[in-house]
């Protein structure tokens, strides 16, 4: 026991200061922290997954309105949106790898331009959602967009709004983790011996924009 | 295989790649879209979205060094996923066509007057 405590004492002198007590070293904390966020979004996948199951099911039941709605959506907007979540995901790995590098000041710039980006995006997105309350096209009874009559049409735009809109509420989050990250690493809490916050905090995003990657085929590219 | 290690070693190339990589599928599948393919086209616009979303798991969220349980996790979650999707397509296939009563399927004037 003794002896226990005595090579504990001894440890604590090299420990890096961000090392939790209960973990060996930085590098098996840092595995820990990755596995439960992997845990996390995989609940994030089966969240979606359910989505996208009732997705396919009424696709099969309406195929014709999938095409017609489809085709009402902004394509041009949708791949706007696209390249704008590719990049931010870019800008978050650099952001990593300028920290892991020991390049704060451009660390905080990568990590301004995703959040930028991120909030962009709901932009782009709200404006979509503008012009599809204008035009009616909306879910369920409040259905009245005259030019799509087909079987259908208003569950395309339930599914459509259930998704998008899912996705945009975990933009947001995404943006606002992205933003608390910033003032962080400018305040100097990161550096290449401990980056895991920033590391996580990209994980998320890097699904959020996963989602994406499959959101803008299936609902503007039918 | 932990970042820390290589600190001063470590390259934004994969990155880079990556990420030209993800523009170039953006296009192509942006491109195909306005091509009449058939029915290979939903096949082809799938495979493009997952061969952009693997390259997003393995590269940008690192998952190519990660240790074996985060890959677990990962590959559990997406055969859940299509599992449930897969067997619900299954079941709408193979049953007799649905009469679809009008309602809310139907678009058209089905707002009833606020009482």
């Amino acid at each position: 026991m003794a002896e226990h405590v005595e090579a504990h004492e001894h440890g604590h002198e090299e420990h890096h200061p961000r090392l939790q007590h209960h973990f060996q070293d930085m590098r098996t904390q840092q595995h820990a922290a990755r596995l439960g966020m992997w845990l996390f979004l995989a609940t994030e996948i089966l969240l979606f997954g359910g989505l996208f199951c009732a997705y396919s099911y009424y696709r099969t039941l309406f195929p014709e309105a999938w095409k017609e709605c489809s085709k009402h959506l902004n394509r041009p907007f949708g791949l706007l949106e696209t390249f704008d979540l590719i990049t931010s995901s870019f800008t978050m790995v650099l952001a990593i790898h300028f920290t892991r590098i020991g390049n704060r000041k451009l660390s905080v710039l990568m990590l301004l331009a995703t959040a930028t980006m991120g909030f962009g995006f709901l932009g782009l997105h709200g404006y979509e959602y503008y012009h599809e309350w204008l035009e009616g096209a909306l879910p369920g009874k409040y259905y009245h967009f005259e030019e799509v009559t087909a079987t259908g049409a208003p569950m395309f735009y339930a599914v459509y709004f259930l998704m998008t809109g899912l996705h945009s509420a975990h933009v947001f989050i995404g943006g606002v983790v992205l933003l608390v990250l910033t003032y962080l690493t400018a305040k100097g809490n990161y550096d290449a011996s401990y980056d895991h916050p920033l590391d996580l905090g990209g994980l998320y995003w890097h699904l959020v924009d996963l989602i994406w990657i499959f959101l803008f085929p299936l609902l503007y590219l039918v | 295989m932990a970042h820390n290690d290589h600190a001063h070693t470590h390259s934004a190339r994969p990155y880079i790649l990556t990420f030209m990589w993800l523009c170039f599928c953006t296009v192509l599948t942006y491109t195909l879209a306005h091509k009449d393919l058939g029915a290979w086209s939903f096949a082809i616009a799938m495979a493009i979205a997952a061969a952009k979303g693997l390259s997003v798991i393995l590269f940008f969220m690192h998952l190519y060094d990660q240790p074996g349980p985060s890959r677990l996790t990962l590959a559990i979650a997406f055969f859940f996923v299509l599992l449930v999707i897969t067997l619900t397509l299954t079941d709408v296939h193979t049953r007799f066509p649905l009469s679809l009563p009008p309602g809310s399927f139907r678009s058209g004037n089905v707002v009833p007057p606020i009482q």
